[in-house]
């Protein structure tokens, strides 16, 4: 009777602790030509970019960036067509799996 | 049977207490250095695509050759990603290094640069090296515990050892 007692209550925590937990971040990038380079900008619901954690983002699927703004200057880019990949990570660099895919034009200046 | 179990325990404890605590993450950045006559360093920190990396927490310090180093100093951040201070060379000093420091997500990024005193040094691109993170403060508790323990237990079995051997005597 009292192990049922306490399955019932540590199921009841369990069930309470789910119900506290943060709704799904979501994720909102643009990208656009600036100068010679390129801005992103990057709107996130439910996830606010440091305390949370940061951005991934790839371009061509190169080397990954860390990005801790809503804003990401890339200063100089030799003109041609860019796949922008972008990721929201937690602070352990996990990825959380919310991620946005864009292409890119950059012209000659 | 039991101190072999306790040896392996505490063999486990050691290692993971030395071991890291956390993957690093192998991000590359590089470090725009500057050192002018009077000691000013200054650091523009971009990342591979050429982005500064801006808001961020650096620190700078000087080291002898004799492995003697000063306090570490905050860069104060100026143009977005330009980091500068001035990093005194220690008291009688000809030649020392300046040890930039980044701690990014936990881990650690480092430019050593060799300075001379009264030179300066012109701009120059160096790849920042990625380091294991920083040890959390539990894991150093533990490691020192784990440590400690260690060599209390290796005692008492060592004078246990010794005790009969002296009575024998």
């Amino acid at each position: 009777m009292r192990r049922a007692l306490v399955g019932t209550l540590l199921f009841a925590i369990l069930l309470l602790a789910g119900c506290g937990a943060k709704p799904a971040p979501t994720l909102s990038v643009t990208a656009e030509q600036k100068g010679e380079g390129m801005v992103i900008h990057i709107a996130t619901t439910n996830f606010q970019v440091g305390p949370d954690g940061h951005v991934h983002v790839r371009l061509n699927g190169g080397d990954e960036a860390m990005i801790y703004a809503n804003t990401y200057t890339i200063p100089k880019l030799e003109p041609g067509r860019y796949t922008v990949d972008v990721e929201l990570s937690n602070a352990k660099h996990e990825n959380l799996g919310v991620k946005q895919s864009l292409q890119v034009e950059i012209k000659p200046n | 049977m039991r101190r072999a179990l306790l040896s392996l325990t505490l063999v486990i404890l050691l290692v993971a207490g030395g071991g890291r605590w956390a993957l690093a993450h192998a991000v590359t950045l590089f470090g725009h250095t500057q050192v002018d006559a009077q000691g000013q360093v200054s650091v523009r920190i971009v990342d591979v695509y050429g982005a500064a990396l801006e808001g961020q927490s650096v620190t700078a310090f000087a080291t002898l050759p004799s492995g003697r180093s000063t306090r570490p100093v905050d860069l104060v951040e100026g143009p977005p990603g330009t980091y500068r201070a001035l990093v005194a060379p220690p008291p009688g000093a000809v030649e020392y290094d300046v040890t930039i420091d980044l701690k990014l997500a936990g881990d650690l990024h480092q430019i050593i640069l060799p300075v001379k005193v009264g030179e300066s040094q012109p701009e120059k691109p160096i790849p920042m090296s990625q380091i294991d993170p920083p040890q959390t403060p539990w894991g150093r508790i533990l490691y020192i515990g784990a440590a400690a323990v260690v060599l209390v237990v290796a005692t008492v079995v060592a004078l246990r050892k010794k005790r009969p051997a002296a009575e024998g005597e």
